[in-house]
């Protein structure tokens, strides 16, 4: 009786695990890939400066502010995902990585996928304090890094957007990462443009997102080996 | 007495009672997990029961930490959506374990307004309540949350707790802790908890405070899981297991082993010749130390609910010229210039003749008006002032002199000497004659916390007595009776003996 109901237990686990996002993706040959690509545009940008109120004997007296980083209308650091891909091209295995360095995060912007894992380093010779929160509060990891370089790893465990602050007084300190539930992402270059290559031919639904400057979803067709393009104006 | 007086003073004493019931409460002492009971995991089944009779009106109807008992809580009943829990034994993030919950429902959260439910409910009840409040959730479904590893314990040896203060210092604990560990560090000031809230860093040297529990096993844990919704991080990757227990002797080591009752007598003791200024000379350092906790000042408007600092420790020493007062307290931030400066105020009955009765605790009333001894930081010494309620204290027309006020703030300690002339007293004053019961309340305010004016920390009354000195005719008692019984005995044992 006891052993029975273990084994309903377990049998119930198993089911919850394979229904988890983390596991839902399989990655598989994929045949006739297409290409999308394009470039986000949208503005106004702001290349101001932050004043540094904390270590600045490391950080320096001010750090670049890269919340809206744009140039000739066209918007670096926007995130591009394609939505609703179950089986496709096999993931990065190596770690994301986010970087403590002169006081800020580095890289500023990424996109990574859930289930894999990120790497949070601090090459400064302070205490930084990483601090990351799902859905804009809910914590999902928060490290302490108190010496120059260390290194902590720790899982993605949920699609979602998450943000990074800084809890060791360095409240310019932010960061983002778009947690996707398929390898299908990219992040816009000083260009504005990105490319995702490999996809499945078919019909999609694309969000793009950017901090500061807004988000927008539209639909694709990715044609057999086609290159598709996607441009797209961000308004806040 | 008026009638509001009465009401205010019954609240305040009520609310002092909750405060030093909630402080001084058996700790929730970290413990092997209780057995699961088999219970009805629904979400409309008894735990939804108990949870609608006891836990909603604080934490809300759907477990969002909002319920109408939550509007004046700090800190704020938990927030169940976010699946966020602090005391917990599993990694950085994670969600708690069946068990974590089970024993924050048991135990509940010594300084908080959450009582261990123990004593009300039966073990079933716990559990399914505890299945209940998980419900409120997406955190828990499709999580399998995983108990952390307790490596063994390190015994807080002397060569332990050096270690751990090293490490105190190389893992920055300070930065936020402080240098001594009173919440004072360099980024103590901006914290905020995942809702937004300002946060402290909690006070090290007052265990009493510590929300989970204070054993090294409580602290150890807090260390490796982090405290989640707080930017109290995860030290479980960047400390090994031996170091965080060399940490947790360590912090321990900052407190006293036992943790302080609550004074109900504050004494004063003679001293012949001068009274010492020096807060580390022999004299203070053997004067008895007197524990009071404050409790925010929330009867009159503007009220106040969250002071900051906690309590003070008081010593007096008398002579036959001069009282002295060294008081000491915690606060984390040093506030001299502008409005809201750190302060504190020692206050007494205003007239001799009423000496011996207790007036209302918040700077008397037109009938028993009190001496208010305010020190405030940036000023050239205490002063004197005429209480007969909050609104109505000014200069006291007859002050009293201060023959020295001696103030110093460092690593989040403010000690504050205050000399009275009792010789100098204006007439009709209060005497501070030896082996008499004076009343005293103390208050105190945070600047850095924007504490001015009735936003303060309070007492209710305390008795104060000056010992006498004494007299050479005790000792000769003594050595009389002594001898007396040495001479009965003999007397008694011959008889014996004799027959
Ligand atoms: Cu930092």
């Amino acid at each position: 009786m006891k052993n029975a109901s273990r084994f309903t237990m377990g049998a119930i686990a198993a089911l919850f695990l394979a229904a988890s996002p983390a596991l839902a993706y399989e990655a598989a040959d994929v045949k006739d890939g297409g290409s999308l690509s394009g470039t986000i545009t949208g503005g106004p940008g702001k290349a101001g400066t932050i004043k540094v109120t904390k270590n600045d004997d490391v950080c320096g007296k001010m750090v670049a502010d890269e919340s809206s980083k744009v140039k000739d209308n066209k918007i670096e650091g926007a995130v591009v995902t394609i939505q609703g891909i179950a089986k496709g091209k096999k993931a990065d295995t190596k770690p994301a990585v986010i970087d403590n360095a002169q006081c800020v995060f580095v890289p500023h912007v990424q996109a990574a996928m859930v289930g894999s894992k990120i790497d949070i380093k601090n090459s400064d010779p302070i205490l930084h304090n990483s601090h990351a929160y799902i859905g804009g509060k809910i914590t999902t990891f928060n490290v302490a890094l108190p010496n120059k370089g260390q290194k902590v790893t720790k899982p993605l465990k949920k699609a979602g957007l998450m943000n990074v602050k800084c809890d060791a007084g360095h409240t310019w300190m932010k960061a983002w990462i778009v947690v996707h539930d398929s390898p299908y992402y990219a992040v816009t270059d000083a260009k504005g443009s990105f490319k995702i290559d490999n996809v499945p031919p078919g019909k999609y639904k694309v969000k793009v997102w950017h901090e500061t400057l807004g988000e927008t979803e539209k639909e694709v067709t990715i044609a057999a080996k086609g290159a598709a393009k996607l441009d797209a104006a961000l308004k806040k | 007495m008026s009638k509001k007086i009465l009401a205010g003073g019954s609240l305040g004493a009520l609310g002092l009672a909750i405060l030093v019931s909630i402080l001084f409460s058996t700790p929730a002492h970290t413990q092997e997990p209780a057995k699961k009971a088999a219970v009805d995991q629904t979400a409309t089944g008894e735990g939804k029961n108990i949870y609608d009779k006891y836990c909603a009106w604080c934490h809300g109807e759907k477990g969002a930490g909002d319920g109408p008992g939550a509007t004046y809580q700090i800190p704020r009943p938990r927030d169940f959506t976010s699946g966020a829990y602090k005391f917990r034994f599993t990694p950085s993030g994670d969600p708690p374990l069946d068990e974590d919950i089970f024993k924050s429902v048991a135990e509940g959260f010594p300084g908080t307004s959450m009582p261990p439910w123990k004593h009300a409910l039966t073990e079933k009840q716990m559990w399914a309540v505890t299945h209940y409040i998980k419900t409120f959730s997406d955190a828990f479904k499709d999580a399998k949350p995983k108990k952390i590893e307790i490596a063994k314990q390190i015994s807080p040896s002397k060569e332990s707790i050096e270690k751990g203060a090293k490490l105190y210092k190389d893992s920055k604990c300070w930065e936020c802790h402080g240098d001594e560990g009173r919440g004072d560090g360099p980024s103590a000031k901006d914290l905020k908890d995942d809702w937004g809230n300002p946060i402290r860093a909690a006070d090290l040297t007052q265990p009493w405070t510590y929300r989970g529990g204070s054993t090294h096993l409580d602290i150890f844990r807090n260390f490796t899981t982090g405290l989640n919704g707080t930017p109290m991080p995860s030290y479980a990757d960047t400390n090994s297991d031996e170091d965080r227990w060399h940490l947790a002797n360590y912090v321990r080591s900052m407190a006293p082993e036992k943790d302080p009752s609550v004074a109900t007598l504050l004494s004063s003791a003679p001293v012949k010749g001068p009274i010492p200024d020096d807060p580390e000379s022999a004299a203070w350092k053997g004067a008895r130390e007197g524990f009071l906790p404050f409790m925010p000042q929330i009867v009159e408007e503007p009220r106040h609910f969250t002071p900051t600092v906690t309590a003070a420790f008081v010593r007096s020493l008398y002579n036959d010229d001069e009282i002295a007062f060294l008081i000491r307290w915690s606060d984390p931030t040093e506030s001299k210039e502008g409005t809201a400066v750190d302060a504190f105020a020692l206050q007494f009955p205003a007239r001799e003749g009423e000496a011996g009765t207790k007036p209302y605790f918040l700077n008397g009333d037109e009938e028993n008006p009190v001496m208010v001894w305010l020190w405030k930081h940036g000023t050239a010494g205490a002063v004197d002032l005429l209480g007969k309620g909050l609104k109505a204290t000014g200069p006291n027309p007859k002050p009293g002199t201060f023959t020295k006020t001696v103030a110093s703030f460092n690593k989040g300690e403010y000690k504050l000497l205050v000399k009275y002339s009792i010789k100098d007293r204006p007439q009709g004053a209060v005497s501070f004659a030896p082996g008499g019961f004076i009343p005293v309340a103390l208050q105190v305010w945070d600047g850095g916390n924007g504490e001015e004016g009735s936003k303060k920390g309070v007492t209710t009354w305390t008795w104060f007595t000056l010992e006498k000195p004494t007299p050479v005719s005790v000792y000769l008692y003594t050595v009389l009776a002594v001898v007396g019984a040495v001479v009965a005995q003999g007397w008694i044992v011959r008889r014996v003996r004799r027959s």
